[in-house]
């Protein structure tokens, strides 16, 4: 296959930055969407130029380490899937392919395609916690969750905090990864203890960290390579009220 | 890079009124209180479909009625206020959290009306202004100084007939993304029902402006006309 890229070259977050367009032929339709920019990379540092920096970590879609907004969808236009689980095949022979950073101003943009993304870390390090004390590692079977409970915990804690939500929400707003944290916690037994300042603590790192507000455009909610749906922001904003109502 | 400083301590938990959060809770309820209102105020213009004569009994009665009267004025107005308060500042707030747009933007699950949600809401605003000089009479269709005969004469105008029938579809337009973000924003998420959140947002608020397009339309000539030939 051989594809045009226009690929997003910012030199640092204080830079302007600007398209660059590469030609790049012979790409096979098994390759992943990364190993197709680090074939595009050995190109270019062959001829002596700078490499295009792009995030990536497991390769597997579980870290949440890739991103990148291809043709103006994040993590590219196939459905719950990570950038790194993208193949070639889903681009036709030809195509103009554009690829950009997340953009998000609580994401500054370190360099091309990377951004610093850890206002995220600092909405969990906010409240994302359970606090317990530590020792043996306690029996699984000792604390009973019904299977419901549970499952909707586990779906809220796939989130891989990539910001794909951030990034596609048309007003920045990060509420669908604070939610899903929330909600991965706030169901289980676990987590009830700091149930109502983790709500609000990491609504209000949030605020602090300039997202967007949600306008339930649910746009996050296509986005989301993990497929976390809207519900958990409503849930989020359920505890924010209890919190103010009930002691825990 | 320079984040926004770490909360640590719960000690520095921020009031209520300072979480963005509850800002939409305030947009959601004066928006139901608006809405309410809006349902209010075409069940009593029914009247103006009997004549002079009961309309004006109908704005005695509302006279006669202060605590009804000043306490829906009360209400509206700050609705308004709370509504046109945090709109266009969370407006702003989203526009400025993106500095840089994208080049390439494929939209997968967004409606136009919640896109259009400034523009939709300035327009009623405008129109708003427009619809309380006609009632008070400072903008004057017709040499008297009679509202009923005023309003008449205004729907008798096609610029001023356009004007209200464009507002009532801007108004379904508001109410259709408006109606259904206020499920997810006051938590009002169930399985069983969010099938039915979409279809209520649409009812409701093009019920409404179909309420209101029909009533105007029954007053103009045309609509006279039609309602003589009925009875």
């Amino acid at each position: 296959m051989n594809l045009t890229l226009h690929v997003w070259r910012q030199a640092d977050s204080d830079a302007r930055g600007d398209f660059e367009t590469f030609k790049i032929s012979d790409v096979s339709p098994d390759m992943s969407f990364l190993e197709m920019l680090d074939v595009l990379n050995e190109g270019l540092i062959s001829e002596g130029s700078e490499p295009v920096a792009f995030d990536h970590d497991c390769r597997e879609g579980i870290c949440g380490a890739c991103s990148l907004v291809i043709n103006g969808v994040p993590h590219g236009p196939q459905k719950a899937t990570t950038t790194c689980q993208l193949y070639m095949r889903e681009f036709d022979d030809g195509q103009a392919v554009w690829i950009e950073p997340w953009r998000v101003g609580a994401f500054p943009v370190v360099r091309d395609l990377v951004v610093d993304r850890s206002a995220f870390d600092r909405i969990l390090q906010a409240g994302g916690y359970v606090s317990v004390r530590t020792g043996a590692a306690p029996d699984g079977n000792t604390l009973p969750v019904p299977k419901d409970v549970a499952d909707r915990a586990f779906t809220s804690a796939t989130c891989i905090g990539c910001g794909a939500c951030a990034a596609a929400c048309p007003s920045s707003s990060a509420s669908l990864f604070v939610a899903a944290k929330i909600s991965h916690l706030g169901l289980l037994p676990q987590g009830q203890v700091e149930r109502n300042s983790r709500v609000r603590m990491m609504l209000a790192q949030m605020d602090g960290e300039g997202f967007g507000h949600c306008s339930n455009h649910a746009e996050c909610q296509s986005a989301c390579p993990k497929e976390i749906d809207i519900g958990r922001i409503a849930r989020m904003n359920r505890d924010l009220y209890r919190s103010f109502v009930r002691r825990t | 890079m320079p984040g926004a400083p770490l909360l640590t301590r719960d000690s520095e938990m921020p009031g209520a009124w300072s979480y963005s959060v509850m800002r939409k809770v305030a947009m959601a309820i004066s928006g139901l209180v608006l809405v309410a209102f809006l349902y209010g105020h075409w069940a009593g213009n029914t009247v103006l479909l009997s004549g002079e004569q009961a309309f004006n009994d109908y704005l005695d009665w509302l006279r006669n009625h202060p605590i009804l009267h000043y306490g829906v004025w009360i209400a509206i107005a700050l609705a308004l206020l709370v509504h046109v308060a945090v709109g266009p500042r969370h407006w702003l707030t989203n526009r400025m959290a993106r500095p840089r747009r994208y080049r390439k933007r494929k939209l997968q699950a967004t409606t136009w009306a919640a896109r259009t949600m400034m523009a939709s809401g300035t327009f009623l605003l405008i129109f708003l202004g427009v619809h309380i000089a006609h009632v008070r009479g400072w903008l004057v269709f017709d040499d008297t100084t009679s509202t009923f005969q005023n309003l008449r004469a205004g729907f008798a105008y096609w610029p001023v007939l356009t004007l209200y029938v464009v507002a009532q579809v801007a108004l379904a337009l508001h109410l259709y993304h408006g109606l259904w973000s206020q499920f997810q924003t006051l938590g009002l998420h169930h399985p069983r029902y969010n099938h039915l959140r979409r279809p209520f947002a649409f009812l409701v608020g093009a019920g409404l402006a179909i309420l209101n397009i029909g009533l105007i339309l029954l007053n103009t000539g045309a609509g006279q006309q039609l309602i003589g030939s009925a009875t």
